[in-house]
């Protein structure tokens, strides 16, 4: 096995530039090779955009950029039809900041269309599929993000998390997934989808390897008014605490776990004691459920985002509209593009955004769940001035086939029922990594910190990770070919 | 389920009739609509706390009579409680002339 297929950002810094750019090159090799079964790349970059000459604290390294990060020299289409061929004409501040510590980039990871899904079978490209069982979901909606960097096809990825769609591939497929405060990171060149909960986030193998990028992509923004930052500050590190206080949500979680994941999720609380931190049950008594609290919210937003994908300035030409009997020619060509370049699941939310900010429904929908929202972020800002972080799972077991969901979309809404209340509260959550349930597919657990306490919510998922030891992958199967 | 029929729905998101299964439109249109038959509470001022009376000060003012909704971006981006109870998020002040920003 290549030393670079289970080795870290961290671990390979430590060695010579050269051999970094070497291990690159054989990992961007490695990607044309094995995409295709994979799916984990929309598309795959080549020359120097992998591999540029530039000086940084990255250089000799590349990651994968999932497809709604907008850079210059690739295509952005969202895995949407109706994006196909847009090319942006300039770099996020994500993207620019990794530009600059020299990093190099893989390819564009595949991705539930404009982010709406959980599975990333909603893709333009196909489903992504997990790399440690091809017939289970890599989770979405970065879930070609998680699976590219699993399978030692990137160093690290970035991805975005809306209602839970970095910690959720990064649970599926076995890696650290970091989701910032809302407003640390600039969301500048983001393709929105409900830009009151989208955030960008760092995928990656380890704990240490995300702190090493979140500190290139914190900080204030002034492309983005809702970016307030504040950068990384050593000042704010903090050090391991043997006194951290933990609450476990006890409302939330009660109930809903896989027995596999229920048992690994009380066994990860015991080794949190057996550090020293004390963790406390509670309930937190949110008002309404969540899950459906995100449904409208998300909906919404997304129905005023997307109006902008109208054919004239963006989206595909049209073809020749046929529906709409009376309607002016200029209304039946924008549904012709819509209707043509979104898929079923864009298709849907659209609709649901329709219904709930139609007149009327307004104050009935959108209103309340806004209210909602602002009672659940209360409770959890409330909840987290007594303890130093929230401990939860990121879902209710091990990724699920493939398909499971393809005739009851309305039944994978649950699975985001651990990662929807830190999006909406817009705090910072960290998913780390714990073991394997009893068909070898990866489990995971989730720490919820205040808003801009990313300094110690990592701190805190780092002492776990080497309390728990685990690093997914060491012997990961798919390796064993190379 | 509203007396909106799922042709209006598509209508307004601007695609055309029907362009998905009706089962699981209604599906989803139901569950919100009995979601939100179950939030009466939320009405209640003290149910919020701070952060919503913090929404409600720094946008009092936004709509006056005959101004129509307010832009929607102008909602989501005040929707961040933690950067608002941080101060971070200030609404910009509404002109004293109209009212709108």
């Amino acid at each position: 096995m290549s030393w670079w297929r289970a080795a870290t950002v961290v671990e390979a810094l430590r060695r010579p530039l050269r051999e970094r750019r070497e291990a690159t090159a054989a990992m961007a090799r490695a990607c044309v090779r094995e995409n295709p079964a994979l799916g984990c790349y929309t598309h795959v970059l080549a020359g120097d955009a992998a591999a540029p000459l530039v000086a940084g604290p990255l250089a000799g390294l590349a990651a994968a950029i999932k497809a709604n990060i907008c850079g210059v020299g690739w295509p952005n289409d969202c895995a949407s039809r109706i994006l196909t061929d847009y090319h942006s004409p300039f770099d996020s501040t994500a993207v620019t900041a990794l530009r600059e510590a020299g990093c190099g980039f893989l390819g564009l990871a595949n991705m539930d269309e404009f982010g709406m899904g959980s599975s990333c079978e909603y893709s333009n490209y196909g489903p992504v599929r997990n790399p440690w069982n091809r017939e289970r979901t890599a989770g979405g909606s970065s879930g070609g993000s998680a699976a590219a960097v699993a399978a030692g096809l990137a160093w690290f990825a970035l991805g975005s998390d809306t209602g839970g769609s970095v910690r959720l591939p990064a649970h599926c497929c076995g890696i650290v997934g970091l989701k910032p405060t809302y407003g640390r990171v600039s969301r500048y060149g983001l393709v929105p989808f409900a830009s009151s909960l989208d955030v960008i986030g760092v995928l990656a193998r380890s704990v240490a390897d995300a702190r090493l990028v979140f500190r290139l992509l914190a900080g204030p923004d002034p492309r983005d008014a809702t970016c307030a930052g504040p950068a990384w500050s050593a000042d704010r590190e903090e050090a391991p605490g043997a006194g951290w206080r933990l609450a476990v949500p006890r409302d939330l979680v009660g109930g809903a776990l896989a027995p596999v994941a229920a048992k690994d999720f009380e066994h990860n609380l015991i080794r949190c004691r057996q550090l020293g931190w004390i963790v406390d049950d509670m309930d937190i008594g949110f008002a309404a459920d969540p899950v459906r609290t995100y449904l409208v919210i998300a909906a919404a937003e997304a129905s005023s985002n997307l109006a902008r994908y109208d054919g004239s300035l963006y989206g595909i030409a049209p073809g020749n509209p046929d529906t709409g009997g009376d309607d002016p020619p200029y209304l039946r060509a924008v549904r012709e593009v819509r209707s043509r370049g979104f898929g079923p699941e864009v298709q849907r939310r659209l609709m649901l955004g329709a219904y709930v900010l139609a007149a009327g429904h307004r104050d009935r929908f959108y209103h309340r769940a806004c209210a909602a929202r602002r009672d659940l972020a209360a409770r959890m800002t409330a909840a987290l001035r007594r303890y130093d972080a929230l401990v939860l799972p990121t879902a209710a077991g091990g990724a699920w086939p493939l398909g499971a969901y393809r005739h009851d979309p309305v039944a994978m809404y649950p699975a985001d029922r651990f990662t929807v209340p830190a999006s909406l509260a817009g705090l910072p959550a960290l998913t780390l990594p714990t073991g394997l349930d009893d068909e070898g597919l990866p489990l995971s657990i989730q720490l919820v910190g205040a808003a801009r306490s990313e300094e110690k919510l990592l701190a805190m998922a780092e002492a776990l990770e080497q309390e728990l030891a685990f690093r997914a992958g060491k012997e990961a199967p798919w390796w064993r070919t190379d | 389920m509203s007396s909106m029929s799922l042709e209006d729905l598509a209508r307004l998101a601007g695609l055309a009739p029907l362009p998905a299964e009706r089962a699981v439109l209604e599906a989803r249109m139901q569950a919100v609509t009995e979601f939100c038959a179950h939030l009466p509470c939320l009405e209640d001022p003290d149910m919020a706390g701070a952060p919503e009376a913090a929404l409600e000060k720094t946008s009092a003012g936004d709509r006056g009579p005959g101004q129509g909704p307010r832009p929607l971006d102008r909602d989501l981006a005040l929707a961040n409680v933690p950067l608002l109870d941080a101060g971070l998020v200030v609404a910009p002040a509404p002109r004293p002339d109209t009212g709108t920003p």
